[in-house]
């Protein structure tokens, strides 16, 4: 049996990264991945609990040159319907509003969704398709250090990160999308609301003179991180998306995934529904073109 | 057969019907909605008795295997255990419907939910802790995880005396099939396959049992059935059912997962006999999954034919059931599938026959429908392949066979009400079927979004089931000189609303306010006897019970009145707490006064009254035939659909239903009774599963048990067909368990209708459904 001798509230980073480094301690953000697994007993409870909720500097977006920046523990009720993420990155709102239910998403954090590093965490695809940078603060003898990791770097599998004991996620930073970015961001299950993603896709596209320019593309729950699909960008980058280019984009991601066949769906299923959600988008796109 | 109608009783249905303050089908909101909704209802977990202890049992987690030695040291040394047991400490005795149960294991487990110890500890964390420091060591057998495994060649044998894993047949025949097949113009044959379902109360499973000094027995138990339950129990803890009281505390759901005695009942009483304390036990979420029984896997071959012109011929259904590694009474739900395949719709020759197998699977049991939805589902489905190859109307080929009032089906039920054809008319209209049912879909290459609907129908009983001797209910009543009126009922409350009926119906009867009448309902030391919770009797039988009890005490009450007021009784009605005049309804004097007139007065009588209803039926004969309901209810349900053909998800819509339920008692009520039901339904058929591998449960979880939510749930268009049943009270039917079962099957053939390809097996998950799609277009090369 174990217990929580200590739980501590820190009101600012310097005094997180302070903590952070300590022996036994576990950062707590919103606590819906922990405590289920605290109450169930598939993890033992920390010794030492640093809750965050607490920080200000950790807390809300903020939008300056270009630049969008979302505190680590900003809760995810609100993501979806904040004007700056809205109006930026729409795909972040769409999969951030999809996040389980409203009851869970109005504890449930954005910092914890990443550091979690689950392969279906619904908002790590939409911040690889916006090539998103995440602030990574330690502590050091002169105070605290922050450095940048891309989000595409950031998951080394099933429930790992590259935080070192005494990181703590700060923030994720990623660029404004232009205003004629196409962009969208789906996810599949059993049933279409409060599910673990089966699997799920993002995509940021830049078109010009029908043809795409740029093109950034994610998955999610079909690989043991969540993933860059290099190859699938690759099929259409400088490509005017007619249906053969899609097919060779939607093949391209098929072989680029490497999902299992777990109790929610197998391998093939997976693949099936990435290709259909991601040649429904590139349709799309193709179409908001077109008008 | 034609059942005698109480001319009587219709006189006086007739009469209360046009009175304007009746009760009788208005929307009543539930008497227990107040607490619940305020948190101030007390369920099981929130009972605390002084020195009570928490129990903790230990499950096998071993599908199959020997148990070499249980060491239980570590355990009992443990600062706060109180008691450890095992089946070395108590006195076993065999129980369940297959006489292959005890309350903890001795010798062989047979699936992953034996219980092997239990504890009973200071905290349910201590508790919890020290049934880790239990070592089991087990030696394994081989795994007998499916039907098919289960009856190969040299199989393992589950339990000794059962040589060869099917513990029972059941075998039905009304007809003759070789007949039915020579005048068949057309024969459809299939193979249907349906899930396990877990009943997801919201409430988990728990007990309290505490012992007094006198050594009587006081359960806090969620049982459905208390009073077969303090009978069955008191065999497997050898105490006397007379010293033993059940009490019941708010129960929530129980949807069938509480029509027996589980190991854990047994022993939590033999924990509190050990410590001599009160002790508790209460499920959590995942062992709730775990270790309470299921609705039944079952594969269902079936073959069916018509002639030309649509009437059906025959039905011959193979039915073989995945039982477990238990039995319960779950292994009895063939009877009520053989009632479908018998008599859902006009049928001369009807053939069935029913294997029980076991298997190394958590065990099975009652579960809303028992039985039917899966031979509906089948049923159903197949009807629509039989209109497909007549090239037919779904609609027409039902109305064709439905039956009408008063026939009686080769089974032996006599329909004495039917309003099935009213129900295909109205649930057809609604759904607007001439317009949005077109012909079915041919397809080549499957893709997009395409739509669809299908229909089924529902059979149940709808007066009760006459299984034991008796499927009666007792009512007690009295009234006090206040006008307040207390009704002892043997009819447990367990979420469907049973107790504001039977409010209702009193105070129907008594003309006054439902403010006056107090129901108590869940104690065996008060109330009289009743069979229990299921097959959707209640409102049916301990409504009529608390009818007769009340018209009783309406006459002495009316001939009380009659005395002091000096009237003629039959002058003389009760209405808004009053005595009135019946033809003016002049109020003459409150209730309260003649009562007390009567306390008081010259005779120094009560106003206490008993009534025991048994309704006319008959228990089934040797054949399994006879008229074993007081009567029938029906429905038809009309899904509409949206199905991705690219990803297999499919969106129902719309469910038009019609229910036959003879007469709406609570409008309100009966809204929530028929939408939780297609609710149920329509994840029994989308997506819930209780998935095993080796006998082993992989999805204990909400997580990963899927069941639909509000975001899912469709419109709803709920019709009331009221044929006014002359043996209900007030014409009522029971429609408990209805509106769950033809959900899968409408759904199924509104699939077929979209996609033109027919998927006979449950549930219809995404996955599912875009794998026979791609089947069906590589089919069609
Ligand atoms: C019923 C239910 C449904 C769910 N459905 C979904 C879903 O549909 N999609 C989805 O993606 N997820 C889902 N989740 C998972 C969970 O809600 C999300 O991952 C959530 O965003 C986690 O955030 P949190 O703040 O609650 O994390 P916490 O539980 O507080 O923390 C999660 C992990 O991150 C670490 N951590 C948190 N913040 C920081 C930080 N700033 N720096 C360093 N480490 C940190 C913690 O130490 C812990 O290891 C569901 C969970 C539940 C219980």
């Amino acid at each position: 049996m174990s217990a929580t001798k200590s739980y501590l509230a820190p009101t600012t980073l310097s005094e997180l990264t302070r903590l952070a480094g300590e022996p036994g301690v576990t950062v707590l953000a919103g606590g819906t991945d922990l405590q289920p697994r605290w109450s169930k007993g598939t993890a033992d409870r920390p010794e030492i609990v640093v809750d965050i909720k607490g920080i200000n500097e950790l807390k809300g977006a903020t939008f300056a040159n270009g630049e969008i920046r979302i505190g680590a523990c900003t809760r995810i009720n609100g993501i979806d319907v904040n004007v700056i993420v809205r109006e930026h990155a729409p795909l972040l709102a769409e999969a951030a509003g999809r996040v389980a239910c409203p009851q869970i998403r109005n504890r449930a954090t954005l910092g914890g969704n990443l550091c979690n590093a689950s392969p279906a965490a619904d908002t790590a695809v939409p911040l690889i398709a916006l090539d998103a940078v995440l602030d990574i603060a330690t502590s050091a003898p002169n105070g605290t250090i922050i450095r940048q990791v891309p989000v595409t770097e950031f998951f080394t599998g099933p429930g790992a990160t590259v935080l070192s004991p005494g990181d703590v996620l700060v923030a994720v930073r990623f660029k404004a999308l232009p205003k004629e970015t196409f962009s969208a961001w789906n996810k599949f299950g059993t049933r279409p609301s409060m599910e673990i993603a089966v699997a799920s896709v993002g995509v940021v596209l830049r078109m010009a003179d029908g043809k795409v320019t740029a093109a950034r593309v994610g998955y999610g729950s079909v690989a043991p991180v969540p993933l860059r699909g290099v190859d699938a960008e690759a099929a259409i980058v400088n490509q005017t998306l007619s249906d053969d280019v899609i097919a060779r984009c939607t093949e391209a991601a098929r072989n680029e995934i490497s999902p299992i066949t777990d109790m929610r769906a197998s391998e093939r299923y997976r693949r099936d529904v990435v290709a259909v959600m991601l040649r429904r988008m590139l349709e799309n796109a193709r179409h908001a073109r077109n008008n | 057969m034609i059942r005698s109608v109480d001319d009587t009783a219709v006189k006086e249905q007739t009469r209360r019907k046009t009175r304007k303050d009746s009760l009788i089908g208005k929307r009543v909101p539930k008497l227990d909605a107040p607490d619940k909704a305020t948190g101030k209802t007390r369920y099981l977990d929130d009972i605390k008795l002084p020195r009570m202890l928490y129990g903790k049992i230990l499950f096998a987690d071993r599908p199959h295997a020997r148990i070499v030695k249980i060491d239980t040291s570590a355990a009992k040394v443990m600062k706060g255990v109180r008691a450890v047991i095992t089946a070395d400490d108590v006195e076993l005795v065999t129980f369940g419907f297959g006489s292959d149960n005890t309350a903890l294991k001795k010798g062989k487990v047979t699936c992953i939910r034996d219980e092997i110890a239990a504890v009973a500890a200071d905290t349910s964390e201590i508790a919890t802790e020290a049934i880790k420091r239990i070592a089991v060591t087990y030696e394994d057998l081989p795994v007998i995880g499916s039907i098919e495994e289960s009856l190969a060649d040299g199989a393992p044998v589950i339990h000794e005396h059962i040589a060869d894993n099917v513990p029972f047949r059941f075998d039905y025949a009304h007809g003759d099939v070789d007949q039915g097949i020579l005048e068949s113009d057309v024969i459809v044959e299939d193979t249907y396959h349906v899930q396990r379902q877990a009943h997801c109360c919201l409430g988990t499973s728990g007990i309290i049992a505490d012992f007094g000094s006198d050594g009587r027995l006081t359960l806090h138990s969620l049982t459905q059935v208390p009073f077969s339950y303090k009978h069955d129990l008191s065999k497997i803890i050898r105490i006397p059912p007379e010293r033993i009281r059940v009490i019941q505390p708010p129960i929530g759901g129980g949807f069938g997962s509480k029509l027996d005695v589980h190991p854990f009942e047994p022993i939590c009483v033999f924990l509190a006999r050990a410590t001599s304390r009160p002790v508790r036990m209460t499920f959590s979420r995942e062992e709730e999954f775990l270790a309470t029984p299921t609705r039944q896997p079952m594969v269902i071959k079936l073959k069916s034919g018509a002639k030309k012109d649509g009437t059906f011929t025959f039905r011959d259904v193979l039915m073989t059931l995945d039982n477990g590694g238990h039995t319960s009474w779950g292994a009895t739900t063939p009877w009520i599938s053989i009632r479908t395949f018998s008599s859902l719709y006009r049928v001369p020759h009807v053939r069935q026959h029913v294997d029980v197998i076991y298997t190394n699977n958590i065990y099975a049991c009652a579960f809303r429908g028992y039985g039917n939805p899966q031979a509906t589902f089948a049923l159903e489905s197949q009807i629509d392949g039989l209109a497909d190859e007549l090239g037919m109307d779904p609609l027409d080929i039902r109305l064709k066979n439905a039956q009408e009032s008063g026939e009686t089906t080769g089974q032996g039920l006599v329909l004495g009400t039917c309003g099935l054809k009213e129900c295909l008319e109205t649930a057809t209209r609604n759904a607007g079927w001439d317009v949005k049912h077109s012909a079915p879909a041919k397809h080549g290459k499957r893709t997009g979004v395409v739509r669809g609907m299908g229909m089924a129908s529902i059979f149940h009983v709808g007066g009760g089931a006459k299984i034991y001797r008796s499927d009666g209910c007792g009512t007690m009543l009295k009234m006090d000189d206040f006008g307040g009126v207390v009704v002892f009922t043997g009819a447990s409350e367990i979420g469907q609303g049973s107790e504001t009926v039977i409010a209702q119906i009193v105070a129907e009867e008594l003309g006054l306010p439902l403010d006056n009448i107090r129901i108590v309902n869940n104690d065996t030391d008060l109330t009289p006897w009743d069979v229990g919770v299921h097959a959707s009797r209640t409102t049916f039988i301990a409504g009529n019970s608390a009818l007769r009890a009340a018209r009783k005490a309406r006459e002495k009450l009316l001939a009380a009145a009659a005395e002091q007021l000096k009237r003629d009784a039959d002058d003389l009605d009760l209405s808004a707490g009053n005595v009135v005049d019946r033809s003016t309804c002049e109020p003459l004097a409150p209730i309260p006064k003649i009562i007390r007139g009567l306390h008081f007065g010259k005779k120094n009588d009560l106003i206490m009254t008993s009534d025991y209803y048994e309704p006319p039926s008959t228990a089934p004969d040797k054949e399994d035939k006879g008229d074993i309901s007081a009567c029938y209810s029906f429905g038809t349900h009309v899904a509409e659909v949206e199905v991705d053909q690219d990803t297999g998800v499919v969106k129902v819509l719309g469910i038009s239903a019609a229910h036959d339920v003879g007469r709406v008692i609570n409008q309100m009520g009966i809204e929530g009774q028929i939408e939780g039901g297609i609710a149920q339904g329509l994840g029994y058929c989308l997506t819930e599963e209780l998935k095993l591998r080796d006998g082993r449960v992989i999805n204990p979880t909400f997580t990963d048990y899927k069941l639909i939510t509000t975001q899912e749930l469709p419109e709803m268009n709920v019709a009331f067909i009221e044929t006014n049943e002359p043996a209900g009270p007030y014409g009522a039917k029971g429609v408990a368990e209805s509106p769950l079962i033809a959900v899968s099957a409408a759904v199924a053939n509104a699939v077929h209708n979209a996609t033109g390809v027919r998927i006979n097996e449950l549930p219809l998950t995404p996955e599912r459904v875009l794998r026979k799609l791609q089947e069906a277009t590589d089919a069609d090369g």
